[in-house]
């Protein structure tokens, strides 16, 4: 490859030196990447490459040599005009926002004759397509005097970002008239991320009368419009300003009422009888459940609101019905009638179950947010939703439920007239029937083998009224319902080790030590303690035995072996106490 | 007007898998971040190791490589080294190729994403070292066609390693070195970080030098000795040899962190005695016995330096990357050659699949990532055979490399090539993979004959061969015959390697009559398989109480109350662990 080209493929002098030209192969590789654009990628990194290859002699001959591959005709009345040529930069603005700008900043050319060049060369460097003349440095009249723009674009060429905006904004000051100058600013001002002022800028430009701005305005800047230029955008011949467009933007922006004024001006204009450049009531319903999907559930509600009266001032309802919209637009609903407390997060769970059309993607959202919230939150959320949203809850109901049946606890017997029916719910009562043994502990009366401390049995109370509701919803509704609870077994209560079993226990412990060890001993009366069920001396027994492990005597041995296996062998003893001599239990630690 | 459809059942996802020799792992990007999923006991690491249970369903993980030394007949381990080969790996009672049992951990791993996301993973990128060969990746491809994952993008375990440390790390501008020491394969990859772009520079390495050659090369020497002592050879026996693996893998672990540890490896089989070895070894000797496994380090660290043409001096950070990178001596060695402590920032296991979650996510145009730039590098050279003449005679069997090793990529190179003799008729471009000067030592790819040749003298006709290669290691030739418009081409894509498309088909069909352990169960057949191992490597009192607590397990499994086989499980769990980590007092 010729080493000219391969400068201009990465937009530097010719000539420049491998380490600078590296940077300008790097920049562009952020707009030609590999993954995403592996032709243009090759380009410049083929041309990367002839640089780095570049001997030295090349590029002295390089900055020697007068003839540039795009060299414009010679003016035999200006001598050392090739010269200015090679002084050209060009450069992009790093924003692509669909319509590049490029500005040629050097040394002002005086003829009409080279300023078309000018644009030759523009247009053909522009991969984009369309630069725009309106940036051609100098005055296409022929006026030969010095042009006031080109010093500002040659000191916006050396400043840095943030001077470049003092600079543009003296060239706008300075020359009004001159529809260049606004945009260098607004270029200026793009690139240093200042929006609003971009806009303020070309807004500007358009309201003294010059041409050309409104088009950039609407395309780039579409959220920092004003009503008043929608509305002429729209009155306008030939634009295509689309509500939607705009409303995602201002979605983007995080201004959901924004998006919601936008796509309310779009429903309006079709309730109006427009028929170009209106939402369908795919995107309308599409763009209510990403405001869910965003957190943003009062907007999405509002829009519904006024998805739903264009529906029925339109008459489209009929329209909606025996299509899969038509689900939609029914699960759309039951969204919006959830109450103002109901939870975002929720919302926002169940908003991408229906966009992605399974519930089961909504799942895994749940699943996360159950486990960060309280037992109460969840139960009362699984509440709201078999009370306004039963289709919904029907869907997702078993996740609310993994979460809540989490929790093991005696519940007392619920009655249901279903149980006694065989044939008639099918497996609908099996669930309900191993549900409600599950929740069957001892009946209340009897010393609770596990007791369940009080904040316990408010949430199991909770869970009882959940798991009602849950059932009796179930049970309503159709009997072969697809849903299949996996319920485990019931639950007996726990019945400790024997006697026989803790003395075994105590025995094995003992024989990895030797009999006089204080810690056989006072393994051996935990296991007789236990064995007499004389829970106070169980505890006394237990800390003795702590108290030995914890100071080893006799037999020094492996000791750490020991311990190991000691721990392991006192399984039944810790076991024992547990389930009989809770008390002990709670002073001590559990395996 | 756009009219946009509502949103369609969203796609499975795309996610990261790193297929490790002896571990593998499968993340995904969440949230701007790589995040490891978790398997079925918990674990983000799932041992590379497949098992078939006695019922004949199939194991995947801790449990498998448990009973590699219960059942070793029954398990399959370490098969990543086989991939690419022709090997047939004998298992239960059958033989399996290493594609088939990749495809099984790749399988298991897929469904632990699913379960973990919550929806279908269809699509993933897989990791392989950097220094696969051409027959290495396909394989690579076999195994994820027969598991029925899609694979479009295999890349590099360092890169992958680069890009996940990169991933927040691009304000520095920086050159730093990639050193992948995992179970089987070594890896180094030299990389600068400029401009917020990640510019692969250069990669070596040694595809059979890992962790597991470090742990062997003990297990050798003190075979040997058994033998010499006692006559007969420990290796004999499968299940011997499994446990002194084992024991030398615990002994290359805990000299990482001790200067001492100890050989003890109860009831070998040696001949028809059966031995106790109890054999101390110091981290010196360790390091003596390693000495040759130390020098073959070195060799891939100095080809990469030359390939990228700079000095040690000029590495600014060293990342070390992969489980084997903890030894002590890789630490030394990696500080001495650049004169800088390595860093520690991303865990040495998870990075890699960390890495193949970034990538996964640049793949699939995540906007998470969607500044982020990587550039790779060719792994090999590709070229064709030619021939030439050296005074009258004529050498055959050249290779001439078109695209070279060391090229970034995607890229696309071009080479003209003569005819040898007088009025030739065809030319044979056969296209070779590899770095050696003969083509008979490099890897075969395919060919074309481009026929029909002008007649004319020796050397008067040629024809360009333009080698273009693409970031799914896709090679397509296109040959010019010189002086005319014709054009012919050649795609080398994503060949079966060594497995014809009716193979992998009947690979997958074998497949789908395999049934996978039920996931619910696998917690407690994971402990119940490491109490196992356990077992049969304790004598003594030890045993006794193991063989207890075994028991009160698998009668709580039988009382069937999730509750109280929670409890035991924990137990069991708890008791294993401590046997495991408890050196014993001499």
């Amino acid at each position: 490859m010729d080493l000219r080209e391969a400068y201009e493929r990465l937009d530097v002098e010719a000539g420049t030196p491998p380490k600078t030209a590296r940077r300008a192969y790097l920049k562009l590789l952020k707009v030609h990447k590999p993954e995403s654009d592996p032709d243009g990628f090759q380009r410049i990194r083929e041309a990367w490459e002839r640089i780095q290859e570049a001997k030295d002699w090349e590029l002295e001959q390089l900055n020697r040599d007068p003839e540039p591959t795009n060299e414009p005709p010679a003016d035999p009345f200006r001598p050392g005009l090739a010269d200015k040529w090679r002084g050209v930069q060009w450069t992009m603005p790093r924003r692509n926002w669909g319509q590049q700008v490029i500005l040629a900043r050097g040394e002002k050319v005086g003829t009409l004759e080279h300023a078309k060049e000018t644009a030759r060369v523009v247009s053909q460097h522009s991969e984009w397509g369309g630069a725009r003349s309106s940036a051609v440095p100098g005055d296409l009249t022929g006026n030969q005097g010095p042009d006031p723009l080109a010093g500002f674009i040659a000191r916006c060429a050396k400043a840095t970002d943030a001077e470049r905006v003092a600079v543009a904004r003296e060239a706008v000051a300075v020359m009004p008239e001159r529809p260049e100058a606004y945009h260098l600013l607004h270029e200026a001002l793009i690139v240093t991320s200042q929006m609003e002022a971009a806009a303020e800028t070309l807004r500007t430009a358009h309201q003294a009368g010059l041409e050309g701005f409104l088009e950039p305005l609407l395309r780039q800047h579409p959220e920092h419009l004003r009503p008043e230029e929608l509305d002429q955008a729209r009155r306008e011949a030939g634009h295509t300003l689309d509500p939607v467009a705009v409303a995602r933007a201002l979605l983007a922006r995080e201004d959901p009422q924004g998006a919601v004024r936008a796509m309310r001006w779009g429903i309006d204009a079709a309730l109006r009888g427009a028929k170009e450049h209106v939402p369908s009531v795919h995107v309308t319903l599409d763009f209510v459940l990403q405001l869910y999907r965003h957190h943003h559930p009062n907007a999405a509600r509002e829009l519904h609101d006024h998805l739903r009266r264009w529906m029925r001032d339109a008459g489209r309802e009929t329209e909606l019905r025996g299509s899969q919209l038509a689900a939609t637009y029914h699960l759309t609903g039951e969204l919006a009638t959830l109450p103002r407390s109901f939870p975002a997060a929720v919302q926002a769970a169940l908003s991408r179950g229906i966009l992605d059309g399974d519930p089961s993607f909504a799942s895994s959202e749940l699943a996360r947010w159950t486990l960060d919230s309280t037992l109460a939150e969840v139960a009362k959320a699984a509440e709201a939703l078999s009370v306004y949203a039963p289709t919904l809850h029907r869907a997702v109901g078993r996740y609310l439920d993994r979460k809540t049946a989490g929790v093991y606890a005696p519940l007392p017997q619920p009655k249901l007239k279903h149980w006694a029916d065989p044939a008639g719910a099918g497996k609908a009562s099996a669930e309900a029937d191993a549900k409600a043994h599950a929740a069957a502990g001892g009946a209340p009366g009897t010393t609770p083998k596990r007791g369940p401390s009080r904040p316990q049995l408010i949430g199991i109370g909770v869970l009882a009224v959940l798991v009602l509701i849950a059932i009796v919803r179930i049970v309503g509704s159709s009997s072969s319902s697809p849903r299949v609870i996996p319920q485990p077994p019931p639950i007996p209560a726990q019945v400790g080790p024997t006697a026989a079993q803790v003395h075994a226990s105590a025995d094995r412990i003992c024989g990895h030590i030797t009999p006089n060890d204080e810690r056989c001993l006072a393994a051996r009366a935990w296991a007789d303690a236990l064995a007499a069920s004389n829970c106070p001396a169980v505890q006394a027994a237990k800390t003795r035995f702590e108290t030995a492990m914890a100071n080893p005597t006799g037999d020094p041995g492996d000791v750490a072996l020991q311990n190991i296996l000691i721990n392991a062998a006192k399984f039944e003893l810790e076991r024992g106490t547990r389930i009989d001599c809770a008390a002990a239990a709670a002073g001590g630690f559990n395996p | 007007m756009t009219v946009v459809p509502l949103r369609p059942r969203a796609r499975g996802a795309v996610v990261g898998i790193d297929l490790g020799t002896t571990y593998s792992l499968v993340s995904i990007l969440q949230d701007g971040r790589p995040l490891v999923l978790p398997n079925a006991i918990g674990d983000r690491l799932t041992a590379s190791a497949v098992s078939f249970d006695e019922d004949g369903s199939i194991l995947v993980g801790d449990a498998a490589k448990s009973r590699a030394i219960s059942h070793p007949e029954r398990t399959a381990v370490t098969f990543k080294r086989d991939m690419g080969s022709d090997r047939k790996i004998p298992i239960a009672g059958r033989e399996m190729r290493p594609q088939e049992l990749s495809a099984l951990v790749l399988e298991s791993l897929k469904r632990d994403a699913e379960e973990a996301l919550g929806i279908h993973v269809e699509e993933a990128v897989v990791t392989v070292p950097a220094y696969f060969g051409d027959l290495q990746r396909q394989a690579t491809r076999d195994a994820a066609k027969i598991a029925g994952i899609k694979v479009e993008r295999i890349i590099n375990e360092p890169t992958a390693a680069a890009m996940a440390y990169g991933l927040h790390n691009r304000e520095r501008e920086m050159r730093a070195v990639v050193l992948d020491l995992g179970g089987g394969t070594f890896d180094v990859t030299i990389l600068e970080i400029i401009e917020g772009v990640i510019e692969i520079q250069s990669t070596a390495g040694d595809a059979r030098l890992g962790g597991e050659d470090f742990a062997e090369a003990l297990a050798e020497v003190v075979a040997k000795e058994v033998q010499a002592e006692h006559g007969g050879d420990p290796t004999q026996d499968r299940q011997t040899l499994a446990r002194l693996l084992a024991a030398a893998e615990d002994v290359k672990r805990r000299l990482t962190d001790e200067e001492h540890a100890r050989f003890v490896v109860p009831r070998m089989k040696v001949g028809d005695q059966n031995v106790d070895l109890d054999r101390p070894i110091s981290r010196t000797e360790a390091e003596t016995i390693w000495g040759d496994l130390i020098a073959r380090l070195q060799a891939p660290i100095q080809r990469a330096l030359r390939d990228a043409d700079i000095q040690p001096s000029e590495i600014d950070e060293v990342l070390l990357v992969g489980g084997a990178t903890r030894m002590p001596l890789v630490v030394d060695l990696a500080s001495k050659i650049f004169g800088k402590m390595p860093m520690k920032e991303l865990p040495a296991d998870e990075a890699v699949a960390m890495g193949a979650a970034v990538q996964a996510a640049l793949k699939s145009g995540d906007a998470a990532v969607e500044d982020l730039v990587v550039t790779d590098v060719a792994p090999f050279s590709m070229g064709i055979a030619t021939a030439t003449t050296m005074g009258r005679q004529q050498v055959e069997g050249l290779f001439s490399p078109v695209l070279e090793r060391g090229t970034t990529i995607p890229a696309s190179r071009s080479q003209r090539f003569f005819t040898m003799s007088d009025n030739q008729r065809e030319i044979r471009v056969a296209v070779y993979q590899g770095e050696h000067s003969l083509v008979k030592d490099n890897t075969f790819l395919g060919e074309y004959i481009v026929k029909d040749l002008p007649q004319d003298k020796a050397g008067a006709v040629s024809i360009d061969v333009r080698f273009t290669y693409d970031l799914n290691g896709i090679l397509e030739i296109e040959m010019k015959l010189e002086g005319s418009d014709r054009v012919e081409h050649l795609v080398i894509e994503q060949r079966p390697g060594r497995l014809s498309p009716s193979q992998i088909e009947e690979a997958r069909a074998a497949m789908a009559a395999l049934k996978f352990h039920p996931r619910e169960a696998l917690p407690n057949r994971t402990t119940l398989a490491k109490a196992d191992a356990v077992f049969t490597q304790l004598t003594g009192p030890a045993r006794d109480e193991l063989g207890h607590a075994i028991a009160t397990f698998r009668s709580a499994l039988e009382t069937q109350e999730p509750d109280i086989i929670d409890r035991v499980r924990e137990q069991l769990n708890a008791l294993i662990d401590a046997l495991k980590s408890h050196v014993p007092k001499k």
